[in-house]
């Protein structure tokens, strides 16, 4: 699975079922979701949408780039990541650092400047910014990926059922969950009950911040969906941060800001099973899949996706773990 | 955000019905996002209503423009929360006067079909899956007899709102847990109609306030998804 470079899917999208009792594995397609699952078993989706979270700006002279860590607070601050010059076509990890900002700092966005408030002890390029209103809506674009043909727009990256705005990148892993598919699903019998989480960036290119993701995330399990999961005789999660979300609550209120990590020591208190993306070893979602399976069998399934062209990234091809 | 109140969002709600159905849903205690596409008028429909004491806001874009809908729901989902009522308002005549449909340019056709069906339909299909997965939500557009009828000089605009009706009948198949309408306001004081017909005397004309009543109170009723009703 090298970093290609692909347009949007034209064949229909492949899914790699990854069975853990018998630590086994074998080829699916994403439509065959349905037959995998069902009577007592709850699918639970994200239903944040995603924000516009990718302004030019310029800073001290330079231009830059920012993407927001979170949606806004209601008075209109966010911790923001900042990137040197360069755009969406580079990848992330090989964009120059950008001038170090200082608390009181503007960061000059348009017309519109964004002030610097605070400054992150993690890295210099996270700091809080005080952004005017309304301002993400008219300037912002979606975080964009560097092995895609084209920009992507901002309808694009919303999940089939997304609703408040809350994630700053597509929470990808219920991307495929289209209305036929979903309509399949419950005529099997499976419930899909929705969270709101908040999704992170995924990548920022900054070592000691990268090591530190995800990043505090917010988060808000309904009182219907929480019954639901405790009824099921099974919880599959659309996603890790629906594992994050419900793991939290399990541990925690049913709504806040999360700051547990998921990993090969987590034990899970109410989630069963993964659907996601496809993911490289050395990305912090293969840690994240690791709280489900063994990293000997997780590693044996990448082998066999490489080998039979399995797509990766948020555009690609779906993991199931049961 | 404030999730006891309905939210609803309505387009072309600067002026004439669009405003109307704006300001009445707001007395009815509803939190309301109006779109348009000009700021300055726009921005007075919302002082109006919030001095009336209801909670509005707005967002000035363009429906034509294919990058508007994406921006639209989730600007008023942040603003507002989430929204369990649409009413597609907003509509080009095309050019006016209107004419012929030998003397209309696919250019002039496309550009209404844009406004007129694929604006609601890119606002729409990134509304009802979140109504779905939350219990239902109402879908309205506003329609008009020229769906219907095949009136001369009429043709981008009646063939728009006759695949807007068709739209609406589809949805109403597929997702039965949304309620999907079509509403004919029938011939009314506005703009747009003054600009179809300069010479029509505005007195024999629907008063806007009065269709958008009505409309209204037809939505509290047991309607039909799929149904096409005259307000």
């Amino acid at each position: 699975m090298s970093a290609m470079t692909f347009a949007r899917p034209a064949r229909e999208n492949r899914l790699l079922v990854i069975d853990r009792p018998t630590g086994s594995w074998r080829d699916a397609a994403v439509s065959d979701l349905a037959a995998l699952l069902g009577p007592g078993d709850v699918l639970i989706v994200n239903d944040a949408a995603t924000l516009p979270a990718s302004f030019h700006g310029e800073l001290a002279g330079e231009a830059i780039e920012l993407r927001l860590a979170e949606a806004p607070d209601a008075d209109g601050s966010a911790w923001t990541v900042l990137f040197g010059r360069g755009s969406w076509r580079d990848d992330t990890d090989l964009r120059v650092a950008p001038p170090v900002p200082e608390t009181g700092d503007e960061v000059r966005i348009g017309d519109a400047t964004a002030e610097v408030v605070e400054r992150s002890e993690l890295s210099p390029r996270l700091v809080r910014l005080a952004l005017p209103t309304g301002l993400i809506w008219e300037r912002g674009v979606p975080v964009q990926y560097s092995y895609m043909e084209q920009p992507l727009r901002l309808a694009e990256v919303q999940t089939p059922y997304a609703g408040r705005p809350w994630a700053v990148e597509m929470p990808s892993a219920g991307r495929p969950l289209g209305q036929a598919l979903r309509d399949r699903l419950v005529e099997r019998g499976v419930r899909i009950l929705p969270l709101t989480h908040g999704a992170g960036l995924s990548a920022t290119g900054d070592r000691a911040l990268d090591a530190a993701l995800p990043l505090p995330e917010r988060y808000q399990v309904p009182l219907a969906t929480w019954a639901g999961v405790l009824a099921a005789d099974r919880v599959v999660a659309a996603g890790t941060s629906v594992v994050r979300a419900l793991e939290s609550a399990a541990r925690g209120p049913l709504r806040g800001t999360t700051t547990l990590t998921l990993g090969p020591d987590t034990e899970l208190a109410v989630v069963h099973g993964l659907l996601s993306g496809m993911h490289e070893p050395r990305e912090p979602h293969f840690r994240m899949m690791r709280a489900f399976a063994p990293e000997p069998l997780l590693l044996a399934g990448h082998r066999h996706a490489v080998a039979q062209g399995y797509r990766n990234h948020e555009f690609g091809d779906s993991t199931l773990i049961l | 955000m404030n999730a006891t109140h309905p939210v609803a969002l309505v387009t072309g709600a600067s002026r004439g019905l669009g405003r109307a159905l704006a300001t009445h849903l707001a007395e009815r205690g509803t939190h309301v996002v109006l779109v348009a596409r000009q700021q300055v008028p726009l921005d007075a429909a919302v002082a109006a209503i919030r001095a009336a004491g209801g909670q509005a806001w707005g967002i000035a874009v363009d429906l034509g423009d294919p990058e508007a809908a994406a921006r639209i729901t989730g600007q008023a989902s942040a603003l507002a929360g989430p929204v369990s009522l649409v009413i597609h308002n907003a509509s080009t005549l095309g050019p006016t006067p209107l004419r012929p449909l030998a003397d209309t340019t696919p250019d002039e056709l496309e550009r209404v079909l844009q406004v007129n069906l694929l604006g609601p339909f890119r606002l729409t299909r990134l509304l009802v899956g979140q109504m779905a997965l939350h219990g239902g939500g109402t879908v309205v557009s506003i329609s008009s007899d020229a769906a219907v009828e095949a009136y001369p000089t009429w043709g981008a605009y009646s063939v728009s709102k006759a695949a807007l009706d068709h739209l609406v009948r589809v949805w109403a198949e597929e997702l039965p847990s949304v309620r999907f309408l079509a509403v004919d306001p029938t011939e009314m004081d506005t703009a747009l109609h003054a600009a179809a017909l300069p010479d029509a005397d505005p007195s024999t004309l629907a008063r806007p306030d009065d269709v958008a009543r009505r409309l209204l109170d037809h939505l509290d009723g047991p309607l039909t998804s799929g149904s096409r009703l005259v307000a």
